[in-house]
C-alpha cells in the first residue's frame, strides 16, 4: 500500500508537483496520466527518494519513506525507468540480477530467479540470458527492464512508461503478460503513461495530472462516464467513450444461455470485450452473436440490446 | 603508424588512397640510393642503386620483385592479400639490404661501412603504410591484431639474431654499443612506466573529482593546460631548481634518487605532461555515462561506491584508456629528451650520435622508440576495442 500526502516539489521556482495526495491500496494498479512535463516522473522519483520532496510525506506499507535509508528503500521498490536503462556492459541475466546481488542473494538463488523471470516474460533463459542488451529488440529490452524491476519480488512497483515506443501489437501483448503477472503476484503498481488506452487496459484507477496537480482519480469507467470539466474531459476524450466503456467489459459477463449448431458467420469468445463483440455485430448485422468456447462449442449468445445498454449513458 | 580510418570507410577502395603515395614511393625507391657504401672514413659514401646491373651490392632481380610486390598492394585485392603482400615486401626489403651489405663487405676492409640509404627507408615506409592500411580495413579482432604485432616483432628479432644483417653499419654500431643500448632500453622503460604510475594515481582521482565538481575543474584544468604547453626543455630546466634544492636540503632524498639532474626531474616532468590527457579523458569518460543509467543504478538501490565501480567506471573505461594510450605514446617520444639532463633512455644514444655526427647511432636510438610507440599503440587500441566491442564482461 502506498500513501502520498501533500507531496510538493519545486525546481527553480517552477512547481513540478503541487500538493499531491493519493492512496494506492495493496494489489492495485494506479495509472498516472497527463501531458508531457506535468510532473509524472517527478512524482515517481519522490516515492523512491531519487528526488527529495520539498513538502509532504510518502508512506509505504505504513512506514515513512523518509525514515528509511534511501538505498534500502529503493532495493525494496521495483523501478522501471523511463527509457528502459539497461546496463550495456552487463548481460541480460546480470541486468536482471542487479537488485538480488545488492541484497546479497547467493549465486544459485539469483540465477534461479533470473531464469524464472525470463521464462515468465517469454524469453528463453539459455538464449537470452548471456546476450548483451544491445542484441535485443526494443520490445525485448522493455521486457527485461520490467523483469529487472521485479527481480527481488518487490511488493511495490513504480513503472515510468514501461511499454512506450512499441508497435501496437507487441505493446498489447506485453500489457497482457504484465497484467497476468501483476494479478497473480498481487503487486501494488504505479504506472506512468500518456497512453490512455494503456491506462484503461491495465489500471484499476486512473489519476489524471496536469501542471503538477491531480485533477481526478477514478476507476476507468467512472472517469469515462463522468470526466470533470476542462482538462480531464479533453484528455480522456469523449468521441469514442462508448467504445472505451465497452472495452472494459467482457462478453462472459453479459452472455445469455444458448445452444445450437456451430455458426457460419461471426462469433465471439467469452473472454473477448464487448467492444470486439460490437464491432463484429456491426459487421455481421442482426441482433445477436453466438459465444463459442475454446472447444468450438456454442455456450451462449450476446445480444446487441445488452451491448448498447452497457455502452450507453444510462448504465 | 596506424592510419586513422573512419569506421564507415572500411570498405572504401583503399588501393586508390595507397596510389596517392605510390608515385613518390616508386620514384624514391628507384632514384635514391638503397644502400650507401663508404670504403674508409675519409671518402664520403657511394650510393648503391638496386637496379643497376654490375654494381656490387645491387640486386636488379630483387629490386624488380620488390617493385612488383609494392605494385600488387595497389590492386583492388582482398585486404588480407594486400596485408600479406606488404609484409612480404617489407621482409624482402630488409633481406635485400642485408644481402647487399654482405656483398659489399666481402671485398672491403673491416673499417668500411654499409649504411641504409633513402631508397631503403622509402620502400620500407611505403610497405609499412600499406600493411597498416590493410590491417586497419580488415577490422581484425583485438587478439588477432596483437598476434600480428607479435609476429612482426618476432620475425624482426629472428632476422636480427640470424646474422644475415650483421654487416649493416647500424648493427655494427649496436655491437660496439650493446651495453649502452641495454642501459638505454632499461632507462627508457623506467622513464615511461615510472611516470605513468604516478600520473595514473594522481590523474584518475583528479579527473573524477573534476567531473563531479565544477570548482575543482575551474582550478585544475587551466593549470594542467599551462603545464602541457610548457616546452619540455624549459620544463626540465624549471624542475632542476626545486628538485636540486630538495636533494640539498634532505640528503636522505638524494639516496632515493632525487636530484636536480638525472631521472628524477625527467620522471616528474613526464608525469606532469601526462596529467592533462588523463584528467581530460577521465572527465570526458564520466561525462559520457548516460544520466539515465546513473538513475537506473541509483533507482535500484546502488550506493555511490557501487554506482562508481559497477556502472560509471566500466562505462567510462574506453575513453579513459584512450587518454592513457595518448600519454604512453607521447611519453615514449618525450622521454628521449630526458637524456639532455642525464635522465637516461634512448635519448642518450640519439644525442651522442648527433654530437659525433654518427647517423647510425642516432638511428640506434630512434628506431626502438618508433617500435615501442607502434607496439604501445597496437596494444592499447586492441584493449580499447575489446572494451568497446565488449558488451557484457
Ligand atoms: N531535475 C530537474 N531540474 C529542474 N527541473 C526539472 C527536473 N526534473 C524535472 N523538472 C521539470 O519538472 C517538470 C516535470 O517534469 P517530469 O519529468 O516529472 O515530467 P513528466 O510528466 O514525467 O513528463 P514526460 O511525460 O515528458 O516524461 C518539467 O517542467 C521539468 O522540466
Ligand atoms: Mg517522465
Amino acid at each position: 500500500m502506498i500513501e502520498v500526502e501533500n507531496l510538493t516539489k519545486r525546481f527553480d521556482g517552477v512547481t513540478a508537483v503541487d500538493d499531491l495526495s493519493f492512496t494506492v491500496p495493496e494489489g492495485e494498479v494506479l495509472a498516472l496520466v497527463g501531458t508531457s512535463g506535468c510532473g509524472k516522473s517527478t512524482t515517481l522519483r519522490m516515492l523512491n527518494r531519487l528526488i527529495e520532496p520539498d513538502r509532504g510525506r510518502v508512506l509505504i506499507d505504513g512506514l515513512d519513506a523518509a525514515a528509511t535509508p534511501p538505498e534500502k528503500l529503493r532495493q525494496g521498490i521495483g523501478y522501471v525507468i523511463q527509457g528502459v536503462g539497461l546496463f550495456p556492459h552487463w548481460s541480460v541475466a546480470q541486468n536482471i540480477g542487479t537488485v538480488p546481488r545488492l541484497l546479497g542473494w547467493d549465486r544459485a538463488r539469483t540465477e534461479a530467479r533470473t531464469r524464472e523471470l525470463l521464462e515468465l516474460f517469454g524469453l528463453d533463459p539459455d538464449e537470452f540470458g548471456p546476450k548483451p542488451p544491445a542484441a535485443l529488440s526494443g520490445g525485448q529490452q522493455q521486457r527485461i527492464g520490467v523483469a529487472r524491476a521485479m527481480a527481488a519480488e518487490p511488493a511495490v512497483l513504480l513503472m515510468d512508461e514501461p511499454f512506450g515506443a512499441l508497435d501496437p501489437v507487441t505493446r498489447a501483448r506485453l500489457q497482457e503478460e504484465f497484467a497476468q503477472i501483476q494479478r497473480r503476484r498481487g503487486i501494488t503498481v504505479i504506472l506512468v503513461t500518456h497512453d490512455m488506452d494503456e491506462a484503461f487496459r491495465l489500471a484499476d484507477r486512473i489519476a489524471v495530472m496536469d501542471q503538477g496537480k491531480i485533477l481526478q482519480v477514478d476507476t476507468p469507467e467512472r472517469l469515462l462516464r463522468g470526466p470533470r470539466e476542462g482538462f480531464v474531459r479533453q484528455f480522456v476524450g469523449l468521441d469514442d467513450r462508448a467504445l472505451r466503456i465497452l472495452s472494459l467489459h467482457r462478453v462472459s459477463e453479459y452472455a445469455h444461455p444458448a445452444s445450437g449448431a456451430a455458426p457460419v458467420g461471426q462469433w465471439v469468445g467469452p473472454g473477448d470485450t464487448l467492444r470486439e463483440a460490437a464491432s463484429r455485430l456491426i459487421w455481421q448485422g442482426g441482433d445477436s452473436l453466438p459465444v463459442i468456447d475454446g472447444d468450438d462449442r456454442v455456450v451462449g449468445e450476446i445480444r446487441a440490446a445488452d451491448i448498447w445498454r452497457v455502452g450507453g449513458r444510462g448504465a | 603508424m596506424s592510419i586513422a580510418i573512419p569506421a564507415g570507410d572500411r570498405r572504401a577502395p583503399s588501393w586508390r588512397v595507397a596510389a596517392v603515395f605510390a608515385v613518390p614511393a616508386a620514384l624514391g625507391a628507384s632514384l635514391l640510393p638503397f644502400l650507401s657504401f663508404r670504403p674508409n672514413r675519409i671518402v664520403s659514401g657511394e650510393g648503391i642503386l638496386l637496379w643497376r646491373p654490375g654494381t656490387v651490392g645491387a640486386e636488379p632481380l630483387g629490386w624488380a620483385a620488390l617493385i612488383g610486390l609494392a605494385a600488387l598492394t595497389l590492386l583492388p585485392l582482398p585486404q588480407a592479400a594486400r596485408l600479406a603482400l606488404a609484409l612480404a615486401g617489407a621482409a624482402l626489403t630488409v633481406a635485400l639490404a642485408g644481402q647487399g651489405a654482405n656483398a659489399l663487405m666481402a671485398e672491403a676492409p673491416d673499417f668500411a661501412r654499409v649504411s641504409l640509404g633513402g631508397g631503403f627507408w622509402v620502400a620500407l615506409a611505403f610497405l609499412a603504410l600499406a600493411a597498416a592500411d590493410a590491417a586497419a580495413r580488415l577490422a581484425l579482432a583485438p587478439l588477432v591484431r596483437i598476434g600480428l604485432l607479435a609476429g612482426v616483432f618476432g620475425a624482426a628479432a629472428l632476422a636480427l639474431g640470424s646474422g644475415a644483417l650483421d654487416r649493416l653499419s647500424i648493427l655494427q654500431e649496436y655491437d660496439a654499443n650493446a651495453d649502452a643500448f641495454d642501459a638505454a632500453f632499461a632507462g627508457h622503460l623506467k622513464l615511461v612506466l615510472g611516470s605513468l604510475v604516478p600520473a595514473l594515481l594522481i590523474g584518475l582521482p583528479l579527473g573524477r573529482l573534476c567531473h563531479a565538481s565544477p570548482r575543482a575543474r575551474a582550478v585544475a584544468v587551466p593549470v594542467l593546460n599551462l603545464l602541457q604547453t610548457t616546452p619540455s626543455i624549459a620544463m626540465f630546466g624549471l624542475l632542476m631548481v626545486p628538485l636540486g634544492a630538495l636533494a640539498a636540503a634532505w640528503p636522505g632524498l638524494r639516496d632515493l634518487g632525487v636530484a636536480g639532474i638525472g631521472a628524477a626531474p625527467a620522471i616528474v616532468a613526464l608525469t606532469l605532461y601526462s596529467l592533462l590527457p588523463i584528467v581530460a579523458n577521465t572527465m570526458a569518460g564520466f561525462a559520457a555515462v548516460p544520466a539515465h543509467l546513473r538513475e537506473a543504478g541509483r533507482g535500484m538501490g546502488m550506493g555511490r561506491r557501487r554506482l562508481l565501480w559497477q556502472v560509471e567506471a566500466p562505462l567510462a573505461a574506453p575513453v579513459i584508456l584512450t587518454g592513457i594510450r595518448i600519454v604512453v605514446v607521447q611519453n615514449i617520444g618525450l622521454a628521449a629528451v630526458a637524456a639532455l639532463i642525464g635522465g637516461g633512455g634512448f635519448g642518450t644514444l640519439v644525442f651522442r650520435g648527433m654530437g659525433q655526427t654518427a647517423m647510425d647511432l642516432v638511428l640506434l636510438g630512434t628506431l626502438p622508440i618508433v617500435a615501442m610507440a607502434i607496439a604501445a599503440t597496437v596494444l592499447f587500441d586492441a584493449a580499447i576495442d575489446s572494451l568497446n566491442r565488449g558488451g557484457p564482461r
